[in-house]
């Protein structure tokens, strides 16, 4: 599947800036995974073709990092933060309580490829905990209450 | 008692984040001055100000700049670390998010002291709102002509560049961090040679951190001698302490080095939440030995924090209440280091595992009195002998913990289960 | 030259070398899995921590270098300690499967777990190891993540030194792991060094899979025979088979540096196993029979007489470039004996860019050498032993070690069956029945390079010793002893050596291009006699 002529143009756009050709891999797996929303191998091939790189460089960079998925996910990522700050707040209770919400273990995608949840270390908000990352928006201060009005709304979208 | 806000004075004002917030509450005006100045003598006056590296070392701002050889031919970068990541730290989320442009103001001085011409800022992933004002503020300084070629006239160009991370604690460690935007995994590289010499695309990099840069324009503003005659004297100006975990008031607070953890958590942080007592204090970040009840006065600085036996770090404070089981703690901290290692060397790769493990056969009581002092020798070896810190910042919290919180472990051991009974940790508040 | 001291011994080194090289130097052992000099320096799996004065953290020797004054110290309580306690860290997931792993005995890890270890393991639970599935990075090549410690050689190898990339990381932290990119696989032409430079058993060659313990194969030095750049290769066999089992790179910084290419490792079988000629053979009618040696060589000789004294015919003798300087100087001396043209080469040599600096498009070990002992190829000659054959000038063909059709066109392969088969009379000498072979009146058996001793000059003119790993198969000789044999039908004296050192003292006597060789100057090395 080769890549829509906006992406190309995007990775194009960051290669320009970039210093080197394998300095341009992480913004542009950023770039891959907004659009398809995650990295089936053969964008990693078709990255790694554009950027003139090994594709097992493509594959190691999108496996480090945790953010980066090279297995399909649902359409709404749900990072919640299980480091101390978080956990000392009731993580372990929120993730309890979303896991039981939504039928799934954490890790795992609801059925109807809506929602996945995954474990997220620190996410920087210890003073507002417990938080979670769902997709660009961070959720502070996590009660029973907002997780309800925002599982709603992101199974109804 | 009021902070002594420096850099979070206007943090609370709506559209903070914007140039016309900053340049109307007198932001940019330090540049100007800085650019009439020579490059030396900023480095200099950073140098006078005593400051110190805000994202957890500590080391002087000012003499890590003079390590750059500033005729060098190759280009010289500066990075930005906002890879705010340490466990219980979360102040640089906020001048990023709340108040941009001072960093940005920053980094332009930073820029023209060590004759840098490109600056990476590099923020972590998680952090998709502050990537997007970062982006904005960048934006605005290039049409105000703070960034760019020939700012403010004086025919200094610089080019910012935000980078944006993928999900790894590790990049914030320096060198992992030039790894990354040069398109790699995050993996530390051993030193020598320093980054300084040899950093990133092998050119003569100073890593700095957000808060650290946020200071410069300040101390340009106002002078050196103010700066120095805030904290204590080796430890000057103010710190961004972050108070999280059983409080009464999570949050951050701006006060000067030195302030007495007491203070912060009684004054600021008005105690511990549901009428429990402090058990342990995490003082600098989730890398920090432990400090226990008893140990509370200290001053919350660099060398009086490394005095002790732990470190000032980041200075993200993380409060423990009586009601939490150590164990757990232990544990949450090991998982932390255990799933951020980057994995290349030994005694980090598996004494990260093997902590976890250990630690979680305690709690779940199926631990063995030899583990314990297995549990320190094994930390014991974490520290110091790996190319970065993160092996020492799991083995710092978890060989304190064992050795202040000992009875604890032997407790476990000797129950076969956690003698604090809880499915859970912590104390959710769930009901709004 | 920098002064430093090490465990109290003093040693002058030389600039640039990192403290497991100056260690060595003076005969200090520092354990280490990640570095390998033709590697770039990672720091990684920390086995090589020791104490330098003045630094309160133990350094890795493998990135801290030599400099003047330097006081290193390896056996220092706190050294010792780091150490084991790296020993003890590497082996909490590494699964103690020694006895069935192809590794023991020649095992890195498991020397240094011996030698460094703290001789115990704290880890409880070994039932809660980590363990993944083995899978191929290769048709060659089986990986266990189990085994493997993340000292990244193989990764080093395939981005630095082959530049191929084919092998990277899966996931970070313990669960990482390498990979190769789903769909391809580990297949350029240096690959199979991967399984040599791995320091446990995580990367194993699917070749010799669970086939011995490497302690019942013996050992032998020689070089490779399947290029012109002749890299240098220690050859293991095993002793009950009596079979090369496997070849692995001898380290020589002048040829092959520490690699072979993937021919090299593997292509010994072809060699070993297809079609070998194992007994002399006499034509009778459309088939052979087994001949004995004497009546064969008896044979050989009294048709080259025949033809050399029949003024209407001719006989040429050609030489293939398998052949080693010694059994290439006693054919031409028998030609100079019996006052012939000397033999002829049929190819040329091929020069040209080496892949990955060692794999030459010459297939031929000794083209370089033949040449030096004064042979020349055919083409040089205006009438060519080809076209010879063909216009019928040559009646009688000497052929040792060449397969003719290997070396015609293959729109001629039916033009010269033809005329190889009009011939009045054919010998081939050979290790196979190839099919010059086929049509041959005698077919006297040879020794493959692994079974003979003698020299190559590789196409650098670097001159180097094979050794005999194995014996000839059957009753088949190593081609000098065939030729000394036969020499010996010609002339009493001339032919009567023990061994190729021997032929060699006659050749540096005569021949200005190896004036001065003899075995021990050349050593196990080799030595450049060019210029």
């Amino acid at each position: 599947m080769p890549f829509s002529v906006e992406l190309r143009e995007k990775i194009n756009q960051i290669i320009s800036k970039s210093e080197t050709r394998q300095s341009a891999l992480i913004p542009t797996l950023h770039a891959v995974q907004r659009e398809y929303g995650w990295l089936p191998n053969e964008c990693m091939s078709e990255v790694a073709e554009i950027l003139d790189i090994p594709p097992a460089s493509v594959q190691n960079v999108a496996t480090f990092y945790t953010m980066f998925f090279t297995k399909p996910v649902g359409k709404h990522v749900i990072w919640l933060c299980r480091t101390l700050s978080c956990a000392l707040r009731g993580a372990e209770h929120v993730e309890h309580y979303l896991s039981e919400k939504l039928g799934i273990h954490t890790g795992e995608t609801t059925t109807d490829g809506k929602i996945t949840l995954l474990e997220a270390e620190c996410l920087a908000s210890c003073g507002t905990a417990p938080a979670m990352l769902v997709d660009d928006e961070l959720y502070e201060n996590l009660t029973r209450k907002k997780i309800d009005e925002l599982i709603e709304k992101l199974k109804k979208d | 008692m009021p902070e002594m806000r420096i850099i979070r004075t206007y943090v609370d004002k709506p559209n903070s984040e914007s140039i016309e917030s900053y340049t109307a509450s007198g932001g940019y005006t330090a540049l100007p001055r800085a650019l009439k100045m020579g490059p030396l003598e900023i480095i200099d006056e950073v140098k006078k100000s005593g400051l110190r590296g805000r994202g957890g070392a500590g080391f002087p701002t000012g003499i890590k700049w003079s390590f750059v050889q500033r005729d060098s031919k190759q280009p010289i970068y500066l990075c930005c670390n906002a890879d705010e990541s340490e466990p219980g730290s979360f102040k640089d989320r906020e001048i990023i998010e709340r108040d941009p442009h001072q960093m940005l103001e920053g980094i332009v001085i930073g820029c023209y002291a060590i004759n840098s011409h490109k600056c990476y800022i590099y923020i972590r992933g998680e952090m998709p709102k502050g990537a997007r004002i970062l982006e904005r503020a960048i934006r605005e300084s290039y049409e105000k002509g703070f960034l760019g070629k020939n700012i403010l006239g004086s025919g200094f160009n610089l080019d910012v560049v935000l980078f944006v991370g993928a999900g790894a604690y590790i990049c914030g460690e320096e060198t992992a961090l030039l790894e990354s935007i040069e398109g790699k995994n995050g993996e530390p590289r051993p030193r020598p040679p320093f980054p300084a010499q040899v950093g990133l695309f092998g050119c003569p990099t100073i890593v700095n951190n957000v808060e650290t840069l946020t200071c410069v324009p300040h101390i340009i503003n106002r002078g050196a001698e103010w700066f120095a005659s805030i904290g204590t004297p080796k430890n000057t100006g103010t710190k961004i302490y972050g108070l999280s975990g059983s409080i009464n008031k999570p949050g951050l607070y701006e006060l000067p080095l030195g302030i007495s953890l007491r203070e912060l958590i009684y004054e600021y942080g008005e105690g511990i939440r549901n009428g429990k007592e402090v058990k342990a204090i995490s003082p600098g970040g989730g890398s920090a030995a432990v400090l226990t009840a008893e140990e509370i006065n200290i001053p919350m600085d660099f060398d009086s924090l490394a005095r002790a036996g732990s470190m000032l770090g980041t200075a993200g404070v993380t409060v423990i209440d009586d009601a939490t089981c150590m164990v757990r703690v232990a544990q949450n901290l090991a998982h932390f280091y255990r799933d951020e290692s980057c994995g290349q060397c030994v005694q980090c790769r598996e004494g990260t595992w093997w902590l976890e493990k250990m630690l979680t056969r305690i709690e779940e009581g199926m631990g063995r009195m030899e583990y314990i002092d297995t549990l320190i020798d094994a930390c014991f070896q974490m520290k110091g002998t790996t190319i970065c810190a993160l092996a020492d910042g799991c083995a710092m919290p978890v060989e304190s913990i064992v050795k202040k919180f000992r009875h604890e472990f032997e407790e476990h051991i000797k129950l076969g289960k956690c003698p604090f009974g809880n499915k859970y940790m912590g104390i959710w508040d769930g009901s709004d | 030259m920098p002064k430093l001291t090490i465990d109290g011994q003093e040693a002058d080194v030389q600039d640039g070398l990192n403290l497991i090289q100056a260690a060595a130097l003076i005969g200090i052992e520092i354990p280490h899995f990640c570095y390998h000099p033709a590697l770039s320096i990672v720091a990684q799996c920390r086995q090589c921590l020791v104490e330098i004065e003045g630094v309160p953290k133990v350094m890795p020797a493998c990135n801290t270098f030599v400099r003047d004054g330097l006081v290193v110290k390896t056996n220092t309580t706190k050294a010792i300690k780091a150490r084991e306690a790296v020993v003890e860290f590497t082996l909490i997931n590494h699964p103690l499967d020694c006895p069935i792993c192809d590794k023991g005995g020649e095992c890195p890890l498991q020397l240094t777990a011996f030698k460094h270890g703290p001789g115990y393991s704290r880890f409880d639970g070994p039932e809660e190891k980590k363990v993944r599935k083995k899978y191929f990075l290769s048709e060659k090549i089986l990986y266990d993540p189990n085994r493997c410690i993340m000292c990244t050689r193989c990764v080093r190898f395939t981005d630095e030194v082959t530049q191929t990339g084919e092998l990277g990381y899966d996931g970070r932290g313990f669960r990482k792991k390498i990979v190769v990119f789903p769909g391809k696989n580990l297949d350029n032409e240096l690959s199979g060094n991967v399984i040599d430079l791995c320091p446990v058993g995580a990367l194993l060659g699917k070749d010799t899979l669970h086939e011995e313990r490497v302690w019942y194969w013996k050992y032998t030095d020689t070089i490779c025979p399947l290029c012109s750049n002749g890299c240098n290769i220690t050859v293991g066999i095993d002793p009950r088979k009596g079979r090369v089992a496997r070849v692995r790179p001898r380290v020589n910084h002048e040829v092959n540096d520490y690699w072979i290419c993937d021919r090299g490792r593997y292509e010994f079988k072809i060699v070993q196993d297809e079609n070998r000629l194992r007994e002399p053979f006499i034509r009778e009618g459309e088939g052979f029979r087994i001949a004995t040696w004497d009546e064969t060589l008896d044979l050989l000789a009294a048709e080259i007489i025949k033809t050399k004294n029949d003024p209407s015919t001719s006989i040429a003798f050609v030489a293939s470039p398998m052949l080693t300087n010694e059994e290439c100087y006693l054919l031409k001396k028998i030609t100079e004996i019996l006052s012939i043209e000397k033999p002829v080469i049929l190819t040329e040599p091929i020069d040209g860019e080496k892949k990955f600096g060692l794999i030459s498009q010459d297939p031929y070990p000794n083209n370089k050498g033949l040449r030096d002992i004064g042979l020349s190829s055919d083409s040089d000659r205006l009438d060519g032993v080809i076209n010879s054959l063909y216009e019928g000038k040559i009646k009688a063909l000497y052929v040792v070690g060449e397969d003719l059709f290997s070396v015609v066109k293959g729109g001629e392969r039916g033009k010269l069956r033809e005329v190889l088969s009009k011939l009045s009379f054919l010998a081939v000498q050979d290790f196979k029945l190839t099919e010059t072979a086929k049509l041959a009146h005698v077919i006297i058996p040879g020794a493959s390079p692994y079974e003979k001793d003698g020299t190559f000059t590789n196409d650098m003119g670097r001159i180097q010793r094979i050794k005999k790993a194995i014996p000839p198969q059957g009753s088949a000789k190593p081609d000098w002893e065939i030729l000394c044999l036969l020499g010996k039908r010609f002339s009493q004296e001339g032919f009567n050596y023990v061994n190729p050192s021997q032929i060699m003292l006659e050749i540096a006597d005569r021949i200005p291009a190896f004036n001065g060789i003899n075995y021990e100057k050349i050593g196990m090395l080799g030595i450049n006699k060019m210029g």
